[in-house]
């Protein structure tokens, strides 16, 4: 069997495309014939906290009357202490710019303490009302633990973990099924304090942008942040105050652009598209609403084909734009 | 067959491959950006996220054009509408064909795809409305014999991965169609002749593999050897046959009846991920990996839903610990070493994806929901552990 890779480098060499020297370190680097595991032993600890946590949260809640409160409560605190002695100890020096353990298995050992923990202090605070009824801090204590640990240990899941935190403590439920689902007119989604979230995200990116603090996290406020303002402001355009909150999407994505263009992250630029690509068809409909087409209707027909057709030139119109920068 | 200009393909496979040199650091990536910048190469989309919008706005703008053609037809509509359906196809393909592969020499750029998945949906609906019978039913050999021969057509000519896929699961179809119905004791028989094909589907693409001269076919051969693999493991598996088998027979509701030879069925159950799995590490196959460890997860589902020694909660707990204790001795034991089997990164392969992966999956599982909802269910908020939050439906 040929190896075409083999025969796509020598070929690059002939070409002239690659040097003679960097042709010899590919080859000396393929000759060592590399297996790695990393990325399968990783997936398979992330499956086994998934497993750990989701088989303690069962176990918790079928054993709440059998066991008793303070026993559960104390077994979790020493499995969470487990989780935290082993990573504090091997943890790198905290440090403002990305820091990594030595062994990225601490990772999901970090990973699996903060979802016990928060396990943890639903269990306290529900059952002995720490808080009264204060139940904004149910969610809130939790999540500013869970800040503490994703910038000491430097842990973008535990992040992703607080930043939900956040949203749930505004009234705003958002996790990535809803975009998937397209879960728009949910009216969970509150309107001017979901903005509100965003803005505050994004204002603390920039801040921690200008101090140098973990700007690796930025990627993950600003994916919230568009996702939060996106949905907030799709929710609210089909009536009511229409108007502003179109105004708003415009402006926001149109910030999103410009960032994902400073990021090269083609995440944030295909979503900011996507949101004011719907946000400007809610506009189209708004204003064709009004129309009374009568005999018109079948050159409305004619028309459609060509405005996909120009959306679809617009957008690699913008994709070469994007490359190019 | 390959509509594309040889020279172009050819340019394009070098410029791929100089391009993933560059990202994993072999090469100056400014250098590779100067000195490919003027070779000309086939247009494709190598990011994902683009790739998916543009399918979509790729199939509005083809549903679009068939509405529109409706429309000029709509007076000559009577029962012989369906043959509008082979006008739609037809208009797929002369796109495909002409403006996209021809002239604006798209390969893999996200519009394509879009037209000619369009163009075998239409054709699977011609094949569908056309053999309709007087009693209202198709012939589904016929259809997934016409979708089976329509993309491996496309596959050879357009080069286009997910045809070869389609491909591949209509040929199954078709298998399973014609034996079931045509063939006398043809249920009884469908496990053997499943895994009879997909060994030889594997014989055979491995054999033409090692035979390839140039590397066009190269990435849907190895689709088919490993699809080969997949099928004769699914062929065999004890849960696969025991289920079908029992809704084939439509005559049991409730629980599925023993099988015959049920002994056979799990000896090749347990058996096809073990030899898989050993092979992968062996041969250092990534891919068959993958295929050996979907089998294994298979394998563990089947044995699970019809003996329960544990307790779902425990089985969760205890088998995330042994996974973490298998990953953690593995990686001490692969912690130092340099070639070969190891831990440290691979430069040629991106650790990107999966990081993000597990990003979107602990905000997917872990829903903190918010307070105003939930005043008195210990259910709903703080934690999702106590609603068994760690485990999403991703997982």
């Amino acid at each position: 069997m040929i190896n075409f890779k083999e025969n796509a480098a020598k070929k690059l060499f002939e070409n002239g495309l690659i040097s003679e020297n960097e042709h010899q370190k590919v080859v000396a680097y393929r000759k060592l014939g590399i297996f790695s595991l990393h990325n399968e032993l990783r997936a398979i600890l992330y499956l086994s906290v998934v497993l750990i946590t989701g088989g303690i949260g069962v176990l918790i809640y079928q054993n709440i009357d059998s066991i008793g409160h303070q026993v559960l409560l104390f077994l979790l605190l020493i499995a969470i202490g487990f989780c935290f002695y082993f990573s504090y100890k091997s943890a790198p020096k905290f440090a403002k710019t990305y820091t990594e353990f030595s062994n990225s298995m601490y990772d999901y050992l970090v990973l699996l303490g903060t979802i016990l923990l928060c396990t943890f202090f639903g269990y306290l605070l529900y059952q002995y009302s720490v808080f009264g009824t204060q139940y904004g801090l149910v969610t809130l204590v939790p999540t500013v633990i869970c800040f503490a640990i994703a910038y000491y240990f430097d842990n973008k899941s535990v992040l992703s973990i607080a930043i939900t935190g956040l949203t749930a403590f505004i009234g705003v439920s958002i996790n990535p099924q809803m975009i998937l689902n397209f879960d728009l007119l949910n009216p969970k989604i509150l309107g001017l304090s979901a903005i509100t979230l965003g803005t505050i995200l994004v204002a603390w990116s920039i801040y921690s942008e200008k101090n140098k603090l973990k700007t690796h996290f930025n990627f993950v406020f600003q994916t919230y942040a568009m996702h939060l303002i996106g949905l907030a402001c799709l929710s609210n355009i089909i009536d009511g105050y229409w108007g502003v909150f179109l105004l708003i999407l415009f402006g926001s994505m149109f910030y999103f652009y410009l960032e994902s263009v400073k990021q090269k992250a083609f995440s944030l630029f295909i979503f900011s598209i996507l949101y004011a690509y719907i946000g400007f068809n809610v506009l189209l409909f708004h204003l064709l609403e009004n129309v009374d087409f009568g005999d018109l209707f079948e050159l409305f027909v004619f028309i459609v084909p060509f405005y996909f057709i120009a959306s679809i030139v617009g957008f690699i119109f913008l994709i070469k734009n994007f490359k190019k920068r | 067959m390959i509509v594309f200009d040889k020279k172009l393909l050819e340019n394009t496979f070098l410029v791929n491959e100089a391009e993933s040199m560059a990202n994993s650091g072999f090469i100056d990536y400014k250098e590779f950006k100067k000195k490919t910048a003027n070779i000309p190469t086939l247009k494709s989309q190598d990011n994902l996220l683009i790739r998916i919008a543009l399918f979509i706005l790729g199939c509005l703008a083809y549903a679009s054009l068939c509405g529109f053609v409706s429309l000029l037809g709509l007076n000559s509509i009577d029962s012989n509408w369906y043959i509008f359906l082979l006008v739609y196809a037809l208009i797929g393909f002369v796109i495909q064909e002409f403006l996209f592969a021809k002239n604006g020499k798209f390969y893999g750029y996200g519009l394509d795809d879009a037209f000619i998945l369009g163009t075998f949906i239409a054709i699977g609906a011609f094949a569908s409305q056309a053999t309709m019978g007087y009693n209202y039913t198709s012939n589904d050999t016929l259809i997934a014999l016409v979708l089976f021969i329509v993309s491996s057509l496309a596959y050879l000519r357009y080069l286009h991965i997910p045809s070869i896929i389609i491909a591949c699961l209509s040929m199954t179809f078709t298998l399973f169609y014609s034996v079931y119905s045509y063939l006398e004791y043809g249920q009884q028989i469908l496990p053997f002749i499943f895994l009879i094909s997909g060994v030889l589907l594997f014989y055979f693409s491995n054999k033409t593999l090692s035979r390839l001269t140039q590397p066009y076919y190269e990435k849907g051969l190895l689709i088919t050897k490993y699809f080969g693999l997949l099928l004769s493991y699914f062929a065999m598996n004890y849960f696969v046959v025991r289920e079908l088998s029992s809704s084939l027979n439509e005559r049991y509701y409730e629980v599925s009846p023993q099988i015959p030879m049920s002994w056979l069925f799990y000896i090749f159950t347990i058996g096809f991920p073990v030899v898989y799995l050993y092979f992968s590490i062996k041969t250092r196959d990534r891919i068959l990996l993958y295929v050996g460890l979907i089998c294994l997860g298979f394998t563990i589902f089947t044995i699970r839903f019809y003996h329960h020694f544990l307790p779902t909660e425990w089985a969760l707990l205890l088998g995330g610990i042994l996974l973490f204790a298998i990953a953690y001795f593995t990686i001490q034991k692969l912690k130092n070493r340099e070639s070969g089997i190891t831990f440290i990164k691979d430069k040629f392969s991106s650790t990107n994806t999966l990081l993000n992966l597990e990003l979107l999956a602990t905000a997917a599982s872990f829903d903190l929901k918010p307070e105003i909802k939930a005043p008195d269910s210990s259910m709903e908020f703080g934690g999702g552990g106590f609603s068994g939050g760690g485990a999403g439906e991703n997982f």
